[in-house]
């Protein structure tokens, strides 16, 4: 039995096993056993079968021999006999498989191209009869053909063109189509189509415009921005297409779809920017007159967006390799009639075409330096003296903007000192009006009246884009533009007036990025002698002064200076007593500035170590004992920012810096007689009690390896050193005092406490809760204790279960269940000094283990707790969730929201608010998981939204967000019954005392209100 | 569109729109700084102390509770001014076809002056040109914003302004009752015409 | 007698519920049972209990839009017919056997959201049955109303057209009329007590009357005065009634007399914040006094406006409704109720200027009994000779005129909270046991913008 029998014997049922039969004659041809004469005339009976399949599969049979066979096997004579075998029987499936298989062999020449060419055009004269998939397969063939042999098919000339239009024509599939354009796009970039334009054209332009919608689960992924983007390519491919492209996109753009308006102005964009210059210049002006109504009576922003695009790549093209600004070249032609209408639109600056019209101006100013120059030279002139005799603020005001665009267009041609300009011979057109604009700039900014401000603020602009232009600018006209800006900041009152204040900030910070020069001369000597010696508590004018001065010192050698000079400043101020307030701003100051360096590479670290944080803190120190003429530094929230300002060196420092510092913990820099450490101290004085802050700010900056002081080799010390800090905390009545002491034994127990020794501290941890059940009279301090601690151990996940379980079972003690269920929320919020960045360990497992454990003792005894205790059990509850990923959170959704819901009830405002924004969170996040409660939401939302005692200003809030997330997100079936309740029931929030209560009780009530209804009528 | 009735109004700049932010009061520096410096302090620094529970935690209740910020004429603005006009991508505030002096809010009830329970906001319109024939559908617009967005104590009175259009009458007639509203909000065409024109007041906030 | 000293006083009787959860457009009185209609924007008609103020079934799924109207059919026996007028241009027909037993099913406990008032209505409504729906209006329907003998039923809408309806075999009706005289927006229909006879006011500020002449129906009457658009109407019962002792006896008779020619008055009130009476005059006076094109004889009625009631609204009147009692109550934009009462005139006031416009004003001078802060101050506009229509009757007439006066008798502020009411109607008392002392007690029906619908005793 010959292969072709068993193959089509196998064939049918299974395909691979016929492959393999195929296979097998290809490795016989090649191991001579078998001649291609054989296979062919083996095929004989089969290949003249009436019955078609048959047919086809002899030929498939063939063509998979072929494709089986190595690349070079066949000689010149078998491809052509094949080829011309298959091009006979081109009409039976597999034949064209057969022949792409073939046309991809290296001795396939042009001639058999040719021949199989025209074997396609004469059979498949009505290619659309056939099904889709055979199409795309005579497509792709057609594709390879063009792909490999392309002079062949490019030396029929005519035939070809005219061949393959009529042969694609009349297509409709997407895949089929997206073959098509890239085939056509090559003839018409490559062939000779002076004489078939028009039929070429008009081959793609009936695809125009593209309005296919891909079905919801297209296997094929082809988008109609894909089909849009191929054609578009095809319209832009020949300049000969001109003539029937432009007019009939034209007319295309009156119609109502802007997505096909979209389109349009597209594809007259793409055609701009390929056809040849000449066709371009021809249709320039009638695509202006068409495009213009798009800009001047703009409907949709982002249509005005592309006509502006299509203008402006008309002007690319127009300026290609242009550098004379002659009147009569293709560029000015086409400019003239734009620049003439723009010029009338500004004649009634405050008229809605005005703006479009300044932004056609400046859009086209970017296209090319010659383009700017000729823009310039006829728009400026006008617009000057529009400016001189507009007779109000409002239209001179207009007039500026259009400025400011022209300016921005400068900018983009000729650059600044940072930004690269394009090399150009034409010199800035702007040059001659240098001065005058200069003049009218600064002018409007500093002689108009001085709460014209939005007025102001537009010729800020305009001054500072004139201060950064590349090569406009003298030093000295910049360095007044600099005073200028110095005296809106420093000198002008504040009141009303942040915007431009703010405005003249950032152009000073601009300058002081390509001018640090002028900002060291004038700015930094005008900012710095404005900041008074000392000042009174009321008066805070130095802020301003001191803001502007840190946001410009971007500069390393500016912000340099500033520190040295706020230190010395400092120095000075704290000689005379004035209030803390002033030195605490300037400790601010230094704060912001440092906070932007990069410290641990910083070379003054050192002398920022010795000056701020040795200095400062024996100052203080001193000061604490009465040395010192003023304790200025000693308040509470002064000495924050000093922790902070020391935390943040400290840390930079390396290791052997931060040892010396470690042990200097409590003692503060101050040798022994002067001062003796807080700790183990028995009734120190407030004021020096207060140092503990600088010691937290300390033991904060300094490594987890470190030794401390009071913490000698053996370990006892460290518990010594705890116990001695609970004694101090459960003492401690000063909040800032106390907080820092808190956090010192949260820093010993999860930062420095060698693990093997959080056992200990567990027990007496134990011991203490123990103790506070027992006792009545429970301190609030000892629930600190407990929580700090707690907070420590949980942080770097030491005997997790043991601490939450003791702290779990405080919550049903009468005495501390309150403050203890309080506690919780401490145990997960971010803290300040507890964190990463100082060394703590914070695992990321602590959340979740403490949800685990938490929330289901929560839920279990929250529900045979007495009714006096389960407050306690939900705020905890609100304590724990507040700092919650929610992906934590979001499994156990089902559990919580009963008793969330009950929370919302409960009379502490905090717990409310704090409820609230779970229940928000998790109703954006899975709206489906609150859509069964949606009742009881709904009822208690409305019930925290109406003002109330117990509903402070932020819970009212808190409720009208989260009840303002459900239309849109939880279906309409379940909200529209309750629409008519939640729009009733918000009247009382829209009379909410509040304004701010108002207003989102207002967008609230709207959402509900355009829920899509089902349309009834 | 067919064609645009006013192609070329006239533009009020959006900071020359009355506003409330004129009026508030200059930076106070609370402990907890505003200014640029509060950039660099985390803000677990401001968290309140969770032992004390009276502390307050956000900016809303700073100023105390009860201090009563009562409905005003600027607010009326706000509510209004951002509506978007039917024909063009702009606001009736930019337009200047809703003005601050042609918001009036007075008692209901005269003679109970501030104690009325009812109080009357009269709404002037100003059509941007005479014969605008979309002056009732703006006016239509404001008056279902106003009555959405405001407590029913109040009466919306929307008018169009004295000699600014030339149907004002029958406008007016329109406008003022009170049935053909509802039932005019129960047409889906015109409520999508309305609710595009609400869209600008949305702040966008999710 | 009540004696005039003793002012009536409005107190809540109580409020139904469970109430609408949107704008509760009007609730019609039964014909008989002790029950109330309610429609609302919510597109339900709520049946409420006069006995047990509860709600005892909704009429819902009826109708696309709102229920702006509804009407019951009179004089039906073992069964109650309710006809609907809505904001989607349609008019239904409902039907109900009337159950026994009147007072309520078990209703559920006061609702609770989880259970929504949707769920009251499945194991209701299947007793009442949508009969027929009238097709025809263009545009939403505004009222609709039965005629005295039940057989005709008149609608009105947007579409400036009155549609008179005749009921010709069991839930098949017939459009007899289409009339469309008016300019503007039809609000209101009513019927004449007894004649048919039908009233309507509309947007163009008129109220025009109907009657079917030989067998085609035409506009017998335009009632011009009103400034603004007429929201309502209401017709004076068959036998008048009028408060205090007539002040001589002859004068009373005559005024009596007249009344029984010109018949039952009509009631208008309007956005104009004026609520006026009209009379017809009989027409056997007109063809003496005056030389008139008539044309075609007979069917011109002619009517003068006899009285306007004091101005006690400060925003547009939505209803007005005039009892048997004589009384009249009002309300509107303003939230308040307001009872007036027709009084002999007292000798003691001091003779009305003899205009020769016969212009009836208030009784400003007049002492006023009324307990409200009543200013009776004079008609705000200046006396108004009417363009066209009603030239005012010669003065020997006017004598009859000043015979009564109008008075407000008792006023109750912030009836619906801050809401507007949009309908009041007397219904008599059902919920006590026999009637009461002072013969059938009636009650004030009122319903607002709250969807709640609140009833009123008027103690005298």
């Amino acid at each position: 039995m010959s292969d072709v029998q068993r193959y089509l014997l196998a064939v049918d049922p299974d395909k691979t096993k016929a492959s393999i039969i195929a296979k097998g004659t290809a490795e016989k041809l090649e191991s001579k056993n078998t001649t291609l004469i054989e296979v062919v005339q083996s095929l004989g009976e089969y290949i003249n079968e009436e019955d078609a399949t048959i047919r086809a599969r002899t030929i498939v049979y063939l063509s998979e021999v072929i494709g089986q066979l190595s690349p070079t096997f066949l000689s010149r004579q078998q491809i052509q006999i094949l080829c011309q075998f298959l091009c006979a029987r081109i009409e039976d499936g597999g034949a064209v498989d057969g022949l792409r298989k073939l046309q991809g062999l290296g001795r396939f020449n042009t001639e058999m191209a040719v021949t199989t060419f025209r074997a396609m055009l004469e059979h498949f004269q009505d290619l659309q009869i056939r099904p889709q998939s055979q199409r795309l397969q005579i497509l792709e063939l057609l594709n390879d053909l063009m792909s490999n042999h392309r002079n062949g098919l490019k030396g029929l000339g005519d035939e070809s063109i005219v061949g393959i239009t009529d042969l694609v024509s009349g297509e409709k599939d997407p895949r089929n189509l997206m073959v098509i354009f890239s085939i056509l796009k090559v003839i018409m970039v490559e062939w000779d189509i002076s004489g078939h334009a028009e039929t070429l054209f008009d081959s793609i332009f009936c695809y125009f415009p593209i309005t296919f919608r891909p079905p919801p689960d297209d296997p094929y992924g082809i988008t109609a921005q894909d089909l849009k983007s191929r054609l578009r390519d095809c319209v832009a491919a020949s300049s000969f297409f001109a003539p029937y492209a432009f007019p009939q996109l034209i007319d295309k753009l009156d119609s109502t779809s802007p997505n096909v308006k979209k389109d349009v102005l597209q594809t007259i964009t793409a055609c701009a920017s390929s056809y040849s210059l000449t066709t371009v210049s021809n249709y320039s002006v009638t695509l202006w007159e068409s495009i213009k109504f798009e800009i001047l009576n703009v409907q949709e922003e982002d249509l005005a967006e592309e006509a502006l695009t299509s203008l402006q790549a008309i002007a690319i093209r127009l300026s290609r390799g242009l550098d004379s600004t002659d009147p009569k070249t293709p560029l000015a032609r086409y400019l003239r009639p734009i620049m003439k209408e723009c010029n009338e639109q500004l004649h009634e600056p405050q008229q809605k075409q005005a703006k479009p019209a300044g932004q056609i101006l400046s859009a086209l100013g970017i296209a090319s330096p010659v383009a700017f120059y000729l823009i310039v030279k006829t728009v400026v002139p006008p617009l000057n003296t529009l400016y001189q005799d507009a007779d109000s603020i409002g239209k001179q005001r207009a007039l500026l903007e259009v400025l400011v665009q022209l300016l921005d267009s400068a900018v983009a041609v000729y650059g600044t000192p940072s930004i690269p300009a394009p090399t150009t011979t034409t010199e800035n057109a702007l040059e001659p009006f240098k001065d005058r604009l200069f003049e009218l700039s600064s002018q409007a900014l500093m002689s108009t009246a001085a709460d014209e401000v939005s007025f102001r603020v537009v010729a800020l602009k305009a001054l500072l884009r004139l201060c950064v232009l590349r090569k406009y600018l003298q030093d000295n006209e910049i360095g007044m533009a600099v005073q200028y800006f110095d005296e809106i900041v420093l000198v002008e009152d504040p009141s009303g007036k942040d915007d431009l204040k703010k405005e003249a900030i950032r152009a000073l910070v601009e300058i002081s990025r390509i001018k640090p020069n002028l900002i060291m001369d004038i700015t930094f000597p005008a900012f710095m002698s404005k900041l008074p010696d000392f000042s009174l508590a009321e008066n805070q004018d130095y802020l301003i002064t001191l803001e502007g001065l840190a946001q410009l010192s971007v500069e390393k050698f500016v912000s340099d200076t500033l520190i040295r000079r706020l230190l010395h400043r400092l120095d000075v101020v704290l000689q005379n007593d004035g209030s803390s307030a002033y030195p605490r701003a300037i400790l601010s100051t230094l704060h912001y500035v440092l906070s932007q360096r990069d410290l641990p590479h910083d070379s003054n670290l050192g002398s920022y170590h010795e000056k701020i944080v040795v200095g400062l803190i024996s100052r203080v120190v001193l000061a604490s004992t009465g040395e010192a003429p003023t304790t200025a530094l000693n308040e509470e929230a002064t000495l924050e920012i000093l922790g902070r300002l020391a935390t943040m060196i400290v840390r930079a420092l390396e290791d052997h810096k931060q040892n010396s510092v470690a042990i200097q913990v409590y003692s503060l820099f101050a040798d022994e007689g002067t001062f003796t450490p807080v700790p183990f101290r028995k009734d120190t004085p407030k004021l020096q009690r207060s140092t503990m802050i600088l010691s937290t700010a300390l033991m904060a900056g300094v490594g987890r390896s470190v030794a401390l002081q009071y913490t000698d080799s053996d370990n006892a010390s460290i518990q010594r050193l705890l116990a001695e800090l609970v004694r101090l905390a459960l003492i401690e009545d000063v909040p800032a005092i106390r907080q820092a002491i808190l956090r010192q034994i949260g820093l010993l127990t999860n930062k420095f406490l060698p693990s093997q020794e959080t056992r200990d501290v567990t027990d007496y941890l134990r011991n203490i809760v123990s103790g506070l059940l027992g006792t009545a009279t429970m301190t609030e301090n000892a629930v600190r204790v407990v929580f700090w601690e707690a907070k420590g151990l949980i942080l770097r996940l030491a005997h997790t279960d043991d601490v939450l379980e003791r702290l779990l079972c405080l919550l049903s003690s009468p005495g501390c269940g309150l403050v203890s269920a309080r506690g919780f929320s401490l145990l997960l919020a971010p803290d300040e000094v507890l964190c990463k960045e100082n060394g703590a360990s914070i695992r990321l497992l602590a959340n979740q283990k403490v949800f685990n454990i938490c929330v289901p003792r929560i839920a279990k005894e929250f529900r045979t707790a007495e009714t006096s205790i389960k407050p306690n059990y939900l705020i905890a509850l609100s304590g724990i969730l507040k700092h919650m990923p929610t992906k934590v959170v979001m499994p156990e959704v089902d559990t919580l929201l009963p008793l969330l819901l009950q929370s919302v009830d409960l009379e502490d405002s905090n717990v409310k608010a704090a409820t609230i924004q779970t229940l928000a969170v998790i109703s954006q996040e899975s709206p489906k998981a609150v859509e069964g409660h949606m009742g009881s939401l709904v009822t208690r939302l409305l019930k925290s939204a109406s003002n109330s005692k117990a509903t402070t200003a932020s819970v009212r809030h808190n409720a009208l967000r989260c009840l303002r997330i459900f239309p849109g997100r939880v279906k309409d079936s379940t909200l529209l019954s309750y629409r008519n309740a939640v729009t009733r029931g918000l009247l009382v929030a829209l009379d909410d005392p509040k304004r701010q209560v108002r207003k989102e009780a207002v967008e609230c009530r709207a959402a509900w209100f355009n829920m899509d209804e089902p349309q009834s009528d | 569109m067919s064609e645009i009735l006013n192609a070329n109004p006239t533009i009020r700049n959006a900071s020359d729109l009355p506003s409330r932010r004129r009026q508030d009061t200059t930076q106070s520096l609370s402990k907890t700084p505003k200014g640029l410096f509060a950039s660099t302090v985390p803000a677990s620094a401001y968290l309140p102390d969770p032992f004390s529970p009276h502390s307050l935690d956000s900016d809303l209740s700073e100023d105390d509770d009860n201090e009563i910020e009562p409905i005003d004429e600027q607010e009326i603005y706000d509510l209004i001014s951002p509506i978007s006009d039917p024909e063009h991508p702009l606001t009736l505030g930019s337009l200047s076809v809703v003005n601050l002096p042609d918001i009036h809010l007075t008692p209901t009830f005269p003679e109970k002056g501030a104690a009325s329970p009812l109080t009357t906001l009269t709404v002037l319109i100003t059509p941007t040109i005479t014969h605008c024939s979309l002056a009732t559908v703006i006016g239509l617009g404001v008056r279902v914003r106003l009555e959405q967005a405001l407590p029913p104590r109040f009466r919306v009175d929307v008018r169009i302004k004295e000699g600014t259009h030339s149907t004002a009458e029958q406008v007016n007639r329109q406008l003022g009752d009170k049935e053909r509203v509802a039932a005019a909000l129960e047409n889906g065409t015109l409520v999508g015409v309305l609710r595009k024109m609400l869209e600008g007041c949305e702040s966008g906030a999710a | 007698m009540p004696s005039p000293s003793s002012s009536p006083k409005i107190s809540l009787l109580s409020t139904l519920s469970p109430p609408s959860s949107s704008r509760a457009w009007l609730t019609a009185p039964h014909p008989a049972l002790p029950l109330l209609a309610t429609c609302s924007s919510d597109k339900s008609v709520r049946i409420y209990s006069l006995t047990s103020f509860t709600l005892l079934s909704s009429i819902t799924g009826g109708h696309k839009r709102s229920i702006r109207t509804c009407a019951w059919k009179p004089n039906l026996k073992g069964e109650s017919v309710l006809a609907t007028g809505s904001f989607d241009a349609s008019v239904g027909i409902w039907r109900k056997y009337d159950t026994d037993d009147l007072n309520p099913k078990p209703v559920i406990t006061p609702v609770d959201f989880d259970a929504r008032d949707e769920n009251i209505d499945e194991y209701e409504d299947e007793e009442w049955r949508f009969a027929i729906v009238l097709d025809g209006h263009e545009s939403e329907v505004k009222s609709v109303a039965w005629s005295a003998g039940g057989n005709l039923l008149a609608t009105c809408s947007r579409d400036k057209s009155v549609w008179i309806w005749e009921e010709v075999g069991e839930d098949d009706y017939e459009t007899i009329a289409v009339l469309q005289e008016h300019e503007g927006d039809v609000k209101c229909v009513a019927w004449h007590p007894e004649e048919e006879l039908l009233a309507s006011a509309s947007y163009d500020d008129d109220v025009r009357l109907w009657r079917e002449d030989v067998d085609d129906w035409g506009c017998v009457g335009v009632l011009r005065g009103h400034k603004s658009t007429v929201w309502s109407v209401s017709w004076e019962e068959v036998t008048p009634k009028v408060y205090g002792e007539a002040e001589g006896k002859e004068d009373g008779e005559n005024w009596m007399k007249r009344r029984e020619a010109s018949g039952p008055r009509l009631l208008s009130c309007s956005d104009d914040m004026s609520i006026r009476v009209w009379r017809r005059n009989p027409k056997e006076q007109v063809q003496q006094s005056r030389l008139s094109i008539i044309r075609n004889g007979s069917s011109e009625e002619d009517w003068v406006e006899e009285a306007r009631l004091p101005v006690a609204h400060s925003r547009p009147i939505y209803s007005v409704a005039w009892s048997k009692t004589g009384r009249v109550v009002s309300t509107g934009g303003d939230g308040a109720i307001v009872v007036y009462e027709e009084r002999w005139r007292q000798a003691s006031a001091e003779p009305t200027s003899k205009s020769v416009v016969a212009q009836p004003n208030e009784n400003g001078k007049g002492e006023s009994s009324g307990s409200g802060p009543m200013d009776g101050v004079g008609t705000d506009e200046e006396p108004t000779q009417e363009l066209g229509g009603q030239e005012e009757k010669p003065a020997e007439g006017e004598r009859y005129q000043q015979a009564t006066e109008w008075l407000v008798v008792a006023q109750f502020e912030g009836a619906h909270d801050v809401f507007e009411i949009n309908h009041v109607a007397w219904a008599p008392r059902r919920d006590k046991g026999g009637g009461s002392a002072a013969g059938q007690e009636e009650l004030i029906i009122t319903t607002g913008d709250d969807g709640v619908v609140k009833v009123w005793t008027l103690d005298v």
